[in-house]
């Protein structure tokens, strides 16, 4: 009698045997990593009235984020700016652009425009964006590279775990103040400027990024003993 | 499942006030009736069962839960039911997205508002028709905290009940908030209209049919155009009324002085003080003033050791009258 089943069978047995017990493992594994993402609309581009280019304003114009988001360094939110703002340089250049025909015509009725918000926490979340600039966190960190985005997206989904990584470490994200706003930071050379700036003896400069940060952290006073306590961002 | 649920959720509600097993006792109503009639005063109650007093609801009134009978009565295979189904359903509400939300900026920003932190803003609050000096927290435009303005001297920082109870003004549901014409919303265009017409006839006769009510005014812009409408209109009369109104001290101070003074007290120079129904300690538009340099006299620090004494008269009892040494009240 001839064998009904290939010797080539026996693997294939074995190895539907293995994939049976992880087909269902790995099903869950991506199923929780869709669903904990699918709603947080990670790197999609959100559709705004105005197709707004930050890639455009801030990469190729070099417009500054404080002329925008004009409160960042004083207030908890951001915020993003007034039609006049806009207006401030499209009532002169590109006034005939159909684009920009919802902002001409909310600075006329005076009826704002209604950006739909890209970045948002849950509300049961504080967050305070005047002292992470002071402490000096980049905008970077939490935004991407937003300098290269033709249409903002969020670059991650804001799990809890995610801000307390930081918090429990901020001495990895820290860079001295006046390096929050830049897109290309490179610890080495802030190192320098900021032990010039402050007249630290370069024989002591810090060998990594971590040890610039502990520097920045015990300068700016991070009370780092508190920052991962529930009521800093559940009140 | 769902019908399941129903039913058994059905189960659970309420049931009538009955004795578990026991048949109803029978409300006795000719008792009821004559235990109203010979009880004196007005007899309340919220069902016949209250009325008649029947133990069903002596029994339902004392105990704390009266409907756990019910809940206990699920038997254990619908229990495990509700239970997985709880459970089930437990997950799904964490699977919600968060809804879309909008960022609404203004279209023209008003000046020096930051957006999360709020503003101060040094105004005056009238009081007796006399302006304190005060510092307002305003929070995206809507004031929400008066402060005394330690600049100004009828303040010196520090605030009364009257200047803390003003920021609710602003939202008083009976506020008007446009302008009415005998009742109907109207506009201030139509407003300016129908006064420039009213004017118009008042000019022919140098204003014989106009008159004017107001409070105290103190503000020297504004008596400065009252006068200047007199001028136009001299015919017109300006009328003077306040509810309270320190008209009486007035008229004593031009019994003594022989003319229309006001008076301001330094009571952080005086050592002996009688007050003769004047409740100058919360009543005055100088009280917040008065308090502070009164209290101040009543320390006794290095170098003065006499602290100030107060002599109250007065016709009811006062705040004023609490902290005097001697008061006498008829
Ligand atoms: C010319 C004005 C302008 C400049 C300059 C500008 N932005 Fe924006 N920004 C906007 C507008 C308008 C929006 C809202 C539309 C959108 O989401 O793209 C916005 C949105 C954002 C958002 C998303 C807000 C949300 O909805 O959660 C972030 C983050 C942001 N900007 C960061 C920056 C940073 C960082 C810089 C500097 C590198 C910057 N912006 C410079 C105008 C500007
Ligand atoms: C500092 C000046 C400046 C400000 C402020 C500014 N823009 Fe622009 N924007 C420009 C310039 C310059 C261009 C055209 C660049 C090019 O295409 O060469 C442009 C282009 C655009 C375009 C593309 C128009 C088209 O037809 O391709 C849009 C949309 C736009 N801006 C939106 C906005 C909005 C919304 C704001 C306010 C948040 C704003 N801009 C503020 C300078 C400005
Ligand atoms: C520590 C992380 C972090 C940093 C650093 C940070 N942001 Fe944000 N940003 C957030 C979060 C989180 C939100 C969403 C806030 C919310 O929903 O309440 C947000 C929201 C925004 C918004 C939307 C409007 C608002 O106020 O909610 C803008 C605009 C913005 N950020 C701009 C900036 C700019 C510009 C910088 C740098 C100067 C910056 N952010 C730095 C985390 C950060
Ligand atoms: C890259 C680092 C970093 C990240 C990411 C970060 N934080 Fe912070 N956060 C800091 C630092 C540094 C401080 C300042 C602590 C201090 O000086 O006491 C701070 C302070 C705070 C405070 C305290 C403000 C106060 O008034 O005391 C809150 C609230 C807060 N963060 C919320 C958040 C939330 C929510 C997130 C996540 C969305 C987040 N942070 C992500 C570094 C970070
Ligand atoms: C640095 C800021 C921060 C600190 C500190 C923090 N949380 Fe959170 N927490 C968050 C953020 C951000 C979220 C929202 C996460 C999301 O949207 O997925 C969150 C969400 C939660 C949730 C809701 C989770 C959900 O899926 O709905 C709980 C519960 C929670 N935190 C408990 C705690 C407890 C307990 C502590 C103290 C040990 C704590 N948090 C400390 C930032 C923080």
């Amino acid at each position: 009698m001839p064998q009904i089943f290939h010797s080539s069978t026996n693997t294939l047995s074995r190895v539907s045997i293995i994939a049976a017990a992880v087909a269902p493992l790995a099903l869950i594994m991506a199923g929780s990593q869709i669903s904990r993402s699918y709603p947080q609309r990670v790197n999609v581009p959100i559709n705004q009235p105005v197709p707004f280019s930050h890639e455009h304003h801030v990469n190729e114009l070099g417009i500054a984020c404080q002329y925008c988001h004009h409160s960042v360094e004083k207030s908890s939110q951001a915020t993003v700016p007034p039609t006049e703002t806009c207006m401030s340089c499209h009532s002169q250049i590109w006034t005939n652009s159909p684009l920009l025909e919802p902002v001409r015509e909310s600075y006329r009725t005076g009826i704002p425009i209604k950006w739909k918000k890209v970045n948002d926490l849950p509300d049961f979340v504080y967050f305070n964006h005047s002292i992470h600039i002071t402490k000096g966190i980049p905008c970077q960190h939490c935004h991407g590279n937003i300098n290269q985005m033709q249409i903002t997206y969020k670059p991650q989904p804001f799990f809890m775990a995610w801000c307390l990584d930081c918090h429990r470490a901020p001495e990895k994200y820290m860079r001295p103040r006046d390096q929050v706003y830049n897109f290309a930071y490179d610890w080495k050379a802030a190192a320098e400027r900021y032990f010039e700036q402050t007249g630290r003896d370069n024989a002591q400069l810090p060998r990594s990024q971590r040890e610039f940060g502990e520097l920045l952290t015990k300068d700016y006073h991070v009370n780092k003993k508190q920052l991962s306590d529930c009521w800093i961002c559940h009140r | 499942m769902q019908n399941e649920l129903i039913q058994l959720t059905g189960d659970v509600r309420r049931k009538p006030i009955t004795a578990p097993g026991g048949d109803r006792e029978k409300i006795n109503l000719d008792a009821v009736r004559e235990r109203l009639a010979t009880s004196r005063g007005k007899q309340m109650w919220r069902s016949l069962d209250e009325l008649a007093g029947t133990p069903e609801f002596a029994r339902y009134v004392e105990d704390d839960f009266p409907d756990r009978a019910g809940l206990l009565s699920v038997d254990r295979r619908s229990f495990l039911k509700l239970a997985g189904a709880s459970l089930a359903l437990a997950g799904v509400a964490g699977c919600a997205r968060q809804p879309q939300e909008k960022i609404v900026p203004f279209v023209k920003k008003p000046e020096q508002l930051i957006h999360g932190v709020p503003l101060q803003f040094a105004t005056s609050q009238v009081f007796g028709g006399y302006a304190r000096g005060v510092l307002v927290r305003s929070n995206e435009g809507r004031p929400t905290k008066i402060e005394g303005n330690p600049d100004h001297p009828a303040s010196l920082g520090a605030t009364d009940v009257w200047m803390q109870a003003d920021v609710l003004q602003m939202y008083d549901p009976d506020r008007s908030t446009s302008v009415l014409n005998f009742g109907e919303v109207s506009s201030w265009d139509q407003f300016v209209r129908a006064m420039n017409a009213a004017l118009a006839q008042q000019r022919r006769t140098r204003g014989a049919g106009l008159r004017i009510v107001s409070e105290t005014i103190t503000s020297p812009v504004l008596a400065d155009q009252m006068a200047a409408l007199l001028r136009r209109f001299p015919q017109a009369r300006w009328y003077r009324h306040d509810p309270v109104s320190p008209d009486n001290a007035r008229a004593g101070a031009r019994l003594a002085l022989g003319q229309d003074v006001d008076t301001i007290y330094r009571f952080d120079r005086a050592r002996r003080i009688l007050s003769l129904d004047s409740e100058f300690l919360l009543g005055d538009p100088g009280s917040v003033r008065y308090a502070r340099d009164f209290s101040q006299r009543k320390r006794v620090r290095l170098g003065r050791s006499a602290m100030n004494r107060m002599y109250v008269v007065e016709s009811s009892v006062t705040i004023t009258g609490a902290k005097a040494r001697t008061t006498a009240c008829r």
